[in-house]
């Protein structure tokens, strides 16, 4: 129970701050998760990790700060939802459709955990991998919100910039003589200074502050309202658990990926069909938010079942399990009902980050009686803070604060149109260049 | 009185002076996952044991390692890979007597195939076959096996596994803890391991394949230092070394299929970079 509401408090904490990820969150608690045993610490990481989805969605909404990179498609819905008076039922119905999202994806692989293992497998087909990596940057450059001519120019950009410091297997990686790139463009530094700032200073520069102080009196919505929100939106939130679902699964990218591209689906449906809202889309919220918190839990399917981690915070898992001597595979997740109990706690915890969210967003809203200008140098300074703390451990505070200044320059230019094109292009390119180089490697060498 | 107090001051201040400053950063060439930050974050709470003040710096590449250990002024040490040390953007960072720690682990590389087939007669023909590696292992050296090879490259080890697993190649070459999680889960047959001696019951290469020229290929994980004084860095290296026999880095080392080699000199890890040239 401690370890539940332990896990509960540390995730709405990483959640809520910008700057805390889950892989400096689990080095902190190192030291005290060593003694437990393996169930414990999957349960604590699959809780957190949940939590944090939930209450990361928060800040995101209410500040337009990104506590995580897929908490982005909120910073730009969240606050024009605000401007509406819309802001606590984004809250409460985005909650509503994460746990739905939780709900689906834990039933789904409760049901067929005994088969689960070859198709995870199978997922990792390097043909399967290149038709998804290729699709993907297609869907982007058709579904962006500029012109076609813009995503693609956009998507180049993306691209070229994924270049810098990539480490390749045949040539050196371009750094331009400077050692600082050889790691590449700090990703949080491109997109909160090109994307997330500017999108956050455009939206409040647009709406009546004084709508959204009003916002900040109102009271946290109904169960019945909300629930009504949820029923309006279900398609969204059912299509956002499917993406998030698979998506969770690719390596490096997890829930960011998922969250970013059902909301780029769900705003190029909307747009087809001509209700996408500009002043703030609940269905393409709820569609992103959903599909991270499905993502997260099979983001450590392949953990779980082959002891290989996809994301930094998973290989601190591995290794606190397999000090206490445990090897991880499909074997020990199946023995003693381990996967079941992993997967019924991230429900629990989902049901119970549910009402955080409902409730921390009562408190986060009274932000807004905070003056315009005062709120707005806050945001600067919690985003250069989250820069700045980004990978603190690498000696490249300096570099990471100089790209986040440029980038904040060229994102305030470019601040008309929809610059997230590039930061897609700029995280999946690497995966589809590395993919077509083995499918060429595979198939034609 | 007076020379009371002169005495107890001149104490202090010999005291300081002869007292060793026992901070040190610890250079990884990785980011917060792989084989360098194991490494690294096994080590810190061993060395803080001793009274050292750790202070890791994730560097993230080979390049940015080297540039921050030849820039820092801080009683700085580096971790060197030595099939990274072959690489020429990186090869800035070759020990020398004076500034060599110690070789913290050694680790041999496995060569595996699926299950029920005659792996080791395919290579042997010499049959056109795709193999899964990453960067460390060079197209040079599995080509020198068999030159037939497709080799696949994937960015890190838990890739290469991927995409075997999901069949994605005929062959994996890996390191001992990845290789031998496939086998227990029998996912490969695991046929040949570099070196002289058979683990687990896998033949060396050195029996297998005595033409190959990377038969004892083995990655070496050691510690070169930098802005050490003389005495701090003969007891910084001393406690290192005790510390590689303690029961704590066996067990790490045992985990994670390394051997221990603690008395390897510069001259030794440098010439095992030879072992890592590339074409």
């Amino acid at each position: 129970m401690m370890l539940f509401l332990s896990a509960l408090l540390v995730g709405t904490i990483v959640g809520l701050l910008p700057g805390i990820g889950l892989f400096s969150a689990m080095v902190l608690l190192y030291p005290f998760l060593l003694p437990l045993p393996p169930i414990d610490i999957l349960i604590f990481y699959a809780v957190m990790a949940g939590t944090s989805q939930f209450t990361g969605s928060i800040t995101a909404c209410v500040v337009g700060a990104a506590g995580e990179p897929s908490s982005i498609p909120a910073t730009k819905e969240g606050p024009l939802l605000f401007a509406r008076g819309l802001g606590p039922l984004a809250i409460s119905t985005t909650a509503i459709g994460s746990f739905i999202g939780t709900i689906i994806v834990a039933s789904i692989l409760l049901l067929t955990i005994d088969h689960i293992s070859a198709f995870v497998g199978n997922f990792y087909n390097n043909n399967i991998q290149t038709a998804l990596f290729v699709t993907v940057m297609i869907i982007i450059v058709m579904a962006g919100s500029n012109k076609f001519i813009v995503n693609l120019l956009y998507a180049i950009i993306g691209a070229s910039l994924a270049n810098i410091g990539l480490q390749r297997y045949t040539s050196e990686p371009i750094t331009f003589g400077i050692s600082a790139f050889s790691n590449g463009i700090p990703f949080v530094a491109l997109a909160i200074g090109l994307y997330s700032l500017p999108q956050v200073l455009r939206a409040f520069s647009l709406v009546d502050f004084k709508l959204l102080q009003s916002a900040s009196n109102t009271t946290v919505s109904s169960i019945k309202e909300s629930l009504i929100a949820v029923k309006e939106n279900i398609a969204a939130a059912l299509r956002g658990s499917a993406i998030g679902m698979f998506a969770g699964l690719v390596p490096g990218l997890t829930t960011i990926l998922a969250s970013n591209f059902s909301y780029i689906v769900e705003q190029f449906i909307r747009k087809r069909k001509q209700v996408y809202n500009e002043n703030g889309d609940m269905a393409c919220l709820i569609s992103a938010e959903t599909a991270n918190n499905s993502g997260q839990l099979t983001s450590m399917l392949p953990l779980m079942i082959f002891g290989i981690p996809i994301v930094g915070s998973e290989v601190i898992v591995l290794d606190l399990i397999e000090r206490g001597g445990t090897q991880v595979s499909l074997n020990t997740l199946l023995a003693g009902g381990m996967f079941q109990t992993v997967a019924m706690y991230f429900i629990l915890g989902g049901f119970v980050s549910m009402f955080i969210a409902w409730q921390g967003a009562k408190l986060l809203t009274k932000i807004y009686k905070i003056p315009k200008n005062f709120l707005v140098t806050f945001l600067v300074i919690i985003s250069s803070v989250s820069v700045y703390l980004f990978e603190a451990d690498s000696n490249n505070q300096l570099f990471n604060c100089l790209c986040f200044a440029t980038c904040l320059g060229f994102g305030y230019l470019l601040r008309k149109t929809d610059t997230s094109v590039i930061l897609f292009s700029f995280l999946i390119y690497p995966f589809m260049e590395f993919s077509l180089v083995r499918f060429y490697a595979i198939h034609f060498s | 009185m007076k020379t009371l107090l002169l005495t107890l001051l001149l104490c202090l201040v010999n005291a300081t002076s002869f007292a060793i400053d026992k901070s040190v950063e610890i250079i990884v060439p990785t980011k917060t996952s792989g084989t360098g930050y194991d490494i690294a974050v096994e080590l810190k709470p061993l060395l803080e044991k001793r009274g050292y003040t750790v202070n890791l710096v994730m560097s993230g590449t080979c390049t940015k390692a080297q540039s921050d250990f030849y820039s820092t002024s801080k009683q700085s040490t580096l971790l060197l890979f030595n099939a990274w040390s072959a690489l020429p953007e990186c090869d800035k960072s070759i020990p020398t007597n004076a500034s060599w720690v110690a070789n913290l682990v050694t680790g041999p590389a496995m060569i595996c195939g699926k299950p029920g087939k005659d792996n080791l007669g395919i290579i042997k023909r010499k049959e056109v076959v795709t193999i899964a590696s990453t960067s460390v292992y060079a197209p040079s050296i599995v080509k020198s096996l068999n030159p037939n090879f497709k080799y696949v490259p994937y960015p890190e080890s838990g890739g290469t596994v991927r995409g075997f697993t999901a069949g994605d190649t005929e062959f994996i070459i890996t390191n001992m803890i990845r290789s031998t999680k496939l086998m227990k889960d029998g996912i490969a047959d695991c046929f040949v391991v570099t070196g002289r001696e058979a683990i687990n019951g896998v033949q060396p290469a050195t029996k297998l394949f005595p033409q190959w020229k990377y038969n004892l290929l083995e990655l070496n994980l050691a510690l070169m230092q930098r802005n050490m004084p003389r005495d701090i860095s003969e007891q910084f290296t001393k406690d290192i070394r005790e510390l590689l026999v303690t029961p704590e880095w066996r067990a790490f080392a045992d985990r994670n299929g390394y051997t221990i080699n603690q008395t390897m000199t510069s001259d030794q890890y440098n010439n095992s970079l030879l072992l890592w040239g590339r074409d």
